[in-house]
């Protein structure tokens, strides 16, 4: 019980406060960050966010983090398939190379990306920007992945062939529903990682600052709660990307195949 | 009824395996990493002010920015595993199905933050002036939470921590709840469980948490300026005044330099695990 409660307090002080203070930071008229008292709250800053480049580079990184999440989870999703159904002749070293990327710092590898990115002619912008964060999810994609194979339970599978399933409809009703949980997962902590990245897209975002990149450069200047309202405007879009992934998986799974 | 078993046509199996390795290897960090590493040990172009050579890293101010840099991201990497380790028995030994659902959505609540973000919102809690400050400096005397090594090593932890338990979650996840509760019957304390459960069945997973801190830590620049006013300097900093003066060579040779090192953490702890399972 004392062990539980230990690690919830844990929890609590780590996740709770910055979420809290980052809201209320938001809510006030005043031109520097600091904790209002309850006079001094207001949407002043929501007002101007909606004017501002900040909102702009909400959208440049809903899309690059959006394309970086398809394409690191359809790669990850190919190779951890090929991973689980044939014995590699050298698993440990494919193994070992997909996972690379997340071991590198990644301010090292947003600089040996800009000079390579540079030697092959491509452009910085968004295109490389979704390359080079494809790139450092798949690693995570891949781990997601790999488990999820390991995972799908062999037995619903032979029951569903036990009662007369065909290969098609065993992957419909046995094999898909089992994986689209983690597919789904996969997908959100891979956007979630290209969101947050800075180093890599500072290199070589070029002209279209991410949400990351623009607000690092805001800190750099005078920090105004801009910052903090662009955050939770940021948390309000990621939380509602969770809830209608977690609301159309359950709904396609239960609704579409039938299963409970 | 071998549909989903092992098996299969070999052609099908290098089909499928060769384009993520292709994608990673080839496409992004393999070739990028190889330019890096001859950069560092080619001669400046004519484009650039400045070069460099890996002599110069024995020198100031490169060595020490180096030696500092990996002591705080130790200092950070270290206690984050291990905190972790405890926070991903606890959520997987003690909670319930549905307390394990919530208790991962608030790790997960720290990443949903922007990391610059966050460490401001934590300097806001934690500034001079505030409450919790004021609190703290009147139980413990002097002034409480001013700039220090140790609210830098706080602000990496608020990322590396989150990070390493999901890393660690997983691993541990794997451990029946059968062998964990005959443990516990058997009077196993909570060291005994960490020393003979988790950590001989995590430790991959360990190695790469904390090379994964590790490395978020030796090159966050933003953590240092807000929680340490710049007061080391660090191997992101030098990175970023080297880039102002357009010294590829010398960033290469950072960069290589770090890379080697983790390289060595790695193969040492793979050494470490195959002694130790023969």
């Amino acid at each position: 019980m004392m062990t539980k409660f230990l690690g919830t307090l844990l929890l609590m002080l780590i996740s709770v406060p910055p979420l809290i203070i980052t809201i209320i930071v938001s809510l006030q008229d005043y031109g520097t960050p600091r904790i209002p008292t309850i006079g001094e709250m207001g949407t002043r800053w929501y007002v101007e966010l909606a004017d501002g480049h900040l909102l702009a580079s909400i959208q440049i990184s809903l899309k690059t983090a959006g394309l970086a999440a398809i394409l690191a989870t359809a790669t990850a999703w190919i190779g951890a398939a090929a991973e689980h159904r044939w014995k590699l002749k050298y698993p440990n070293w494919l193994i070992f190379l997909a996972f690379v990327p997340c071991l590198l710092p990644p301010l090292i590898l947003g600089f040996a990306l800009k000079l390579y990115f540079g030697l092959m002619g491509w452009q910085d912008g968004e295109l490389a920007v979704v390359l080079a964060h494809g790139a450092f999810c798949t690693p995570i994609a891949f781990a997601i992945m790999r488990s999820a194979y390991k995972s799908v339970r062999q037995s619903v599978i032979d029951a569903a062939y036990n009662l007369g399933a065909s290969k098609v409809e065993a992957l419909k009703v046995a094999v898909i529903p089992q994986m689209v949980p983690p597919f789904v997962m996969c997908l959100f902590l891979t956007f979630l990682f290209s969101w947050s990245e800075f180093a890599i897209a500072w290199y070589i975002g070029g002209m279209d600052p991410t949400f990351s990149v623009a607000i690092r450069s805001r800190m750099a200047g005078n920090i105004t709660p801009e910052v903090y309202a662009a955050t939770v405007v940021s948390i309000v879009i990621t939380l509602s990307m969770l809830c209608l992934t977690g609301w159309v998986v359950m709904k396609g799974i239960r609704g579409i195949w039938n299963v409970t | 009824m071998k549909y989903w078993r092992r098996g299969g046509s070999k052609v099908i199996q290098i089909l499928l395996s060769v384009p993520m390795h292709a994608w990673l290897v080839l496409i992004t960090y393999g070739f990028s990493l190889i330019y890096i590493g001859y950069l560092s040990v080619a001669p400046p172009s004519n484009g650039e002010q400045m070069g460099g050579s890996y002599e110069d890293l024995f020198k100031a101010p490169y060595i020490n920015a180096f030696i500092t840099s990996i002591w705080i991201a130790f200092l950070t990497a270290l206690p984050s595993v291990l905190l972790a380790m405890a926070a991903a028995w606890v959520i997987y030994a003690h909670f319930s199905s549905r307390s394990k659902m919530l208790a991962l959505l608030m790790l997960f609540a720290p990443l949903l933050i922007n990391h610059y973000v966050r460490i401001s919102a934590i300097r806001l809690l934690i500034s001079p002036n505030s409450a919790l400050a004021v609190f703290v400096g009147s139980v413990f005397s002097g002034s409480a939470f001013d700039y220090s090594r140790e609210l830098l090593i706080l602000g990496l932890l608020s990322w590396t921590f989150p990070v390493s338990t999901l890393i660690l979650y997983s691993g541990v996840s794997r451990i029946p709840l059968r062998s964990i509760q005959a443990a516990e019957n058997l009077g196993a304390t909570f060291i005994n469980c960490q020393r003979y459960l988790v950590i001989p069945r995590t430790r991959l997973h360990a190695t790469i948490a904390f090379i994964s801190s590790f490395s978020f830590a030796i090159t966050d620049n933003f953590s240092n300026q807000l929680m340490n006013q710049n007061r080391d300097y660090l191997l992101a900093g030098v990175i970023s005044d080297l880039l102002k003066m357009q010294n590829w060579t010398m960033i290469s040779i950072l960069s290589t330099s770090v890379l080697l090192l983790e390289v060595g953490v790695l193969l040492l702890a793979i050494v470490a695990f195959r002694m130790r399972s023969e």
